[in-house]
This record gives structure tokens, C-alpha cells and sequence, in this order.
């Protein structure tokens, strides 16, 4: 997908979001009416208007459901492409549901959220900023997941593309939101970047049991990645203990040069360090 | 922390009800009003209460079941979500008791109340209530209604109990079994951790040390922390090997991620290896 099409398919997502809302609106206003209608002025219903009025409600209400399952659908079985890695095929299925029809417009703020991480996946940062904006410009309410997944993602792509001041605008706002363990689990990486990035190696040395905590917790590879930014922020604060423990730590849960070649965050302490690989066979 | 009675009401009270109970027996009970309405609306209208109301009193009256319906699943949401939080943060006591609430009243989802009584079985585990471990994961695996990789955790998770209950023939079966499983690497480095857990457990570790090395890879890269306990017991079977050197190398490595104090409380096996080779000091 190039990034006219994205572009593109971005603005037909922004405009059904809209018409949507309009839709949704008119349907309250509608049947809120309807009913006040039919409770002041019962005698002026004709039983075959009542009738038609019924029918057309309740078919209306069907065709919306089995459209809204459709969509589901659609969102599953590119959920499943995405996770066999078919990418190309698993962003058409995407791109049909978030410029589908339905009654609530959920379903295809799910989906835009599943073709920012698909890009994400690709290491196409330009693609994820544009992709989270047009999301973010929307109400996200009662989607707090994907609205905390959108500005994770959000951050980790402007950090890629070195606009750190961006990164800091968008993390801000999580801030202030209560964040479940599997969101902290998520932020803690991301946030530590930034705060090397941003030169703040204290504040990524602070609450530092907590922190190694919640590393503790994630896979591998996101495991070491933490503990050597820890390990480099401990190194600045001049906790040389600590440190030394840390990237101990990290080189045993996964080779650092890889991950120093992917994260510049950690490029140094690997030069710094230059330890042994942990992995290595035994005597 | 979880006694095997307990285990037993909480896996029969989580049960999901079958057949005509609470919202559907409030639905059917208005359908069948409506029904007699229907038949005979002069009743309706000998009662006083304008015609129009009964409409709006029925609609108000799912409205309100719908919505009690929804109520009652977000809690179970917010419960579900506490309680496995609880358990990755080893907040023990607090999982407990979100657990016991969860588990208390039926649990419809099937793979939330699976990885809740997941949940429950690591618990009793932790609390080495091992008879109500494997009531929890026995009653999995009979009312099979959980997914295929849950079923699998739980195969695994019941072969470790039964070793430590004893039951060494049966868990020996049900290792061999996930053995020969084809599974990806992510799930093999669990079934190879119960494999080692097996052979230490019956002094056969030595003999399985061909493949230490291709083990310590699997664990490194898909067992995150959890990779501390598997070389924690790679340290026992080189020990029972009597090679000291590597068995050194490898229970420094699984006390520089998890503390051995910890480590020789979820496996009392290695109890001999921490009184014999030096751990790593944790300096946070």
C-alpha cells in the first residue's frame, strides 16, 4: 500500500467515522421521537402505521446487526492474516472495514488500529504517524485500549523517525489515564527511550525496583532492551553497581547487538560494555 | 492458601447455568404476558393503566435485564483483569481473594473461567497445595470445553502436580505424550521445562543433558524471567551429573533473574544445588 493510497483510504475512514455519527444521531432523535409521539397522541396511530413503523424498525435494526457481524468478520479474518503474516492481504480486509457500514463506528476504529500495527510490524513509521493521527482525531471515548495502543504506537514510530518533542506530546496524555499492568507493560519501553532521547537519564533511573519489575514481566528480547537503558541510566546517575548488575541481566535474556542495531537508546552501553554473550556454550 | 474443597466449590460454582435461569426466565416470563395480552387485551385495559404505557413498560423492563446482564460482565471483566495482574505482579493474597469472588458465581466466557481456574491451579501450586492444583486442572481437561492451547497449559501444568503428588507413572505418561507433541517453539520451551522438571525430579537428569544446550536456547527465548527456573534446574541435573563447573555457570545465571530463595521455593528440588553453588546477589 503506498502512501497515496493510504492517504486516501484515511480520508474515506475519516468521512464514514462522520457519517457514522450523523446516522447514529438521526436514529436516537428518530426513535426518541417516535416514542413521544406515540405517548401524547395514541389515538391518532393507525394500527398499520404502527404496524409499518414496527416493521421498518425492527428491519432497519437486523440489516445493521448482520452488517456489523459481516464487518466483525472481516476484522477476524484479518486478524488471522495479520498473525500468519499475509500483511498485503490482511490491509485490503482492513481497509474494507474501516470504510464499511454500521451503527457504531467501534468496529472500524478496531480495524484502524490493526493496520497501524501492521506497519508498525514493517518498521513503516511514516505510515504509523499518519495512520495513529487520523485515528486520534476521532472520539475514543470508550475505546481506552485502543486509544492508549494508538498513542504507544504513536510514540514508538515518532522516536524511530528521531521527532522526540512529538513522541513526548503524544505520550503526555497517557499519563493522566489509569493504565492496566498490560499498558504499563507496553508504555515502560517506549517511555524509556524517550527519556534517554530526551537526555533525562534520572528520571528513567527513578523508581527503578518498579521499573525492573514490570521488566521482569515482558518477553525476552523487550526485557533486555529495558534493562540496558536501565543499566545506561544507572551508568549516568553514576549507580555503577546497579548497573553492572543490569546489563548482566539483559545479556541474558537476549543478545544486545542485534537489538542496539535496532534501538540506538542502547548503542553505547553495548560498546561500553562489550561483554560476552551470556548465550555462550558452556566450558 | 487453597484448600482442595475450597478448589472443588469454586470450579462447581463458576459452572455457566444451563437451561432457563434468571434473564431468560424474566424474558420468557414477559413473552408469555405479552402472549396472554395478546389473547384477551380487555384485561389490560380493565386495569386502569392507559393502553399506551404497556409498551414502554416492557421495553424499560429488557432495557433494565440488558443492562444488568452488562453490568454483571463488566465486573466480571474488572475481576478477571485484577486478578491475573495480581498474579504476574505475585501479589498472592490479593489474586486469592479476586479469584475466590470471580470464581464464586458462574463465568459464561469459556476461556475466562479456564484462565481463571488456570489461575487457581497456579495458586494452590504456589501455596504447595498440590491435591487442589490437580483438582483445578483435572477439571479442566474433563469438562474440555477450553481452547487447544489452554488445554495444553493445563496437560502440562497437571503433569508437574502429579510428580510432586507422587503419581510419577501417570505424569510420566503425560510428559512423554507432550513430547511428542509437533508444537511451536514458544509452547516446546514449556513442555521441555516440565520434561527437565520430570527428569530431575527421578534422577535421570544426567541422561537428558544432551540436550542442555539446545534447552537453555529454547528457555532464553521464549521464557523471559521464567527462563531462571529452567536454568535452575539445568543446575541440578548437572549437578546429579557431578559436573560442577557448568552446574556453577548456570545456577548463577538462574539466580541473576530470579532470586534463589524464590527459586527453591517453587521447586524444593533444588534445595541441594542452592546449599552448593553460589547465587548471584541481587543488587536492587
Amino acid at each position: 500500500m503506498s502512501l497515496t493510497e493510504l492517504d486516501n483510504l484515511l480520508r474515506r475512514f475519516h468521512r464514514r467515522i462522520n457519517q457514522i455519527a450523523v446516522i447514529r444521531i438521526l436514529a436516537i432523535v428518530t426513535v426518541a421521537l417516535l416514542a413521544v409521539w406515540s405517548t401524547w397522541e395514541p389515538a391518532q396511530l393507525d394500527r398499520r402505521v404502527a404496524a409499518l413503523l414496527v416493521s421498518v424498525v425492527l428491519l432497519g435494526w437486523i440489516a445493521l446487526a448482520l452488517v456489523s457481524f459481516h464487518l466483525a468478520r472481516m476484522l477476524q479474518m484479518a486478524r488471522i492474516l495479520l498473525g500468519t503474516g499475509q500483511t498485503d492481504n490482511a490491509r485490503v480486509w482492513l481497509g474494507r472495514v474501516m470504510t464499511g457500514w454500521s451503527l457504531s463506528s467501534r468496529i472500524q476504529l478496531v480495524a484502524c488500529q490493526h493496520l497501524a500495527s501492521s506497519f508498525l510490524a514493517k518498521d513503516r513509521h511514516e505510515e504509523v504517524v499518519s495512520i495513529c493521527g487520523a485515528l486520534l482525531r476521532h472520539r475514543l471515548g470508550r475505546l481506552k485500549n485502543v486509544a492508549v495502543n494508538a498513542r504507544l504506537m504513536l510514540a514508538d514510530s515518532l522516536l524511530m523517525l528521531d521527532r522526540v518533542g512529538e513522541a513526548c506530546e503524544a505520550l503526555e496524555p497517557l499519563y493522566d489515564l489509569p493504565l492496566s499492568l498490560a499498558d504499563r507493560m507496553k508504555l515502560l519501553p517506549i517511555q524509556l527511550r524517550y527519556e534517554l532521547r530526551a537526555g533525562q537519564p534520572a528520571l528513567a533511573a527513578e523508581s527503578l525496583s518498579e521499573n525492573v519489575r514490570i521488566a521482569e514481566l515482558l518477553e525476552s528480547p523487550q526485557a533486555a532492551l529495558v534493562h540496558a537503558m536501565l543499566a545506561k541510566a544507572c551508568r549516568r546517575k553514576g549507580m555503577h553497581a546497579q548497573a553492572e548488575f543490569l546489563i548482566r541481566r539483559a545479556r541474558l535474556y537476549a543478545d544486545l547487538e542485534p537489538l542496539a542495531q535496532r534501538y540506538k537508546e542502547i548503542a553505547d552501553v553495548t560498546e561500553a560494555d562489550g561483554g560476552p554473550d551470556a548465550h555462550a556454550p558452556f566450558p | 492458601m487453597i484448600s482442595k474443597e475450597l478448589a472443588e466449590k469454586l470450579v462447581r460454582t463458576s459452572r455457566p447455568l444451563r437451561g432457563l435461569h434468571g434473564s431468560r426466565m424474566v424474558l420468557l416470563g414477559i413473552g408469555l404476558l405479552l402472549g396472554a395480552a395478546l389473547a384477551r387485551p380487555e384485561y389490560l385495559t380493565q386495569s386502569g393503566i392507559p393502553l399506551w404505557v404497556w409498551p414502554h413498560v416492557v421495553l424499560l423492563f429488557i432495557v433494565a435485564v440488558v443492562l444488568l446482564k452488562l453490568v454483571r460482565r463488566q465486573r466480571q471483566a474488572t475481576l478477571t483483569l485484577a486478578a491475573f495482574e495480581s498474579l504476574q505482579l505475585q501479589e498472592w493474597e490479593q489474586a486469592r481473594r479476586h479469584l475466590v469472588k470471580l470464581l464464586a458465581r458462574p463465568v459464561n466466557h469459556a476461556p475466562a473461567r479456564t484462565e481463571a481456574l488456570l489461575g487457581l491451579g497456579n495458586l494452590a501450586e504456589i501455596g504447595h497445595d498440590y491435591d487442589a492444583a490437580q483438582e483445578v486442572y483435572e477439571a479442566i481437561l474433563n469438562e474440555a470445553v477450553a481452547n487447544p492451547v489452554q488445554l495444553l497449559m493445563t496437560r502440562m501444568a497437571l503433569a508437574a502436580t502429579l510428580l510432586r503428588t507422587g503419581q510419577t507413572a501417570d505424569a510420566v505418561e503425560m510428559v512423554d505424550r507432550l513430547d511428542r507433541t509437533s508444537l511451536p517453539d514458544s509452547l516446546k520451551a514449556h513442555v521441555e521445562l516440565v520434561s527437565l522438571f520430570r527428569e530431575v525430579v527421578m534422577g535421570q537428569a544426567a541422561d537428558g543433558l544432551v540436550k542442555a544446550d539446545y534447552r537453555r536456547a529454547l528457555f532464553r527465548e521464549h521464557l523471559g524471567t521464567r527462563a531462571g527456573y529452567g536454568y535452575g534446574l539445568l543446575a541440578a541435573a548437572y549437578d546429579q551429573a557431578n559436573l560442577p563447573s557448568p552446574a556453577q555457570k548456570c545456577w548463577a545465571d538462574a539466580t541473576l533473574l530470579v532470586r534463589a530463595d524464590a527459586l527453591v521455593d517453587r521447586f524444593g528440588e533444588l534445595a541441594p544445588v542452592a546449599a552448593r553453588y553460589a547465587a548471584v546477589e541481587h543488587v536492587l
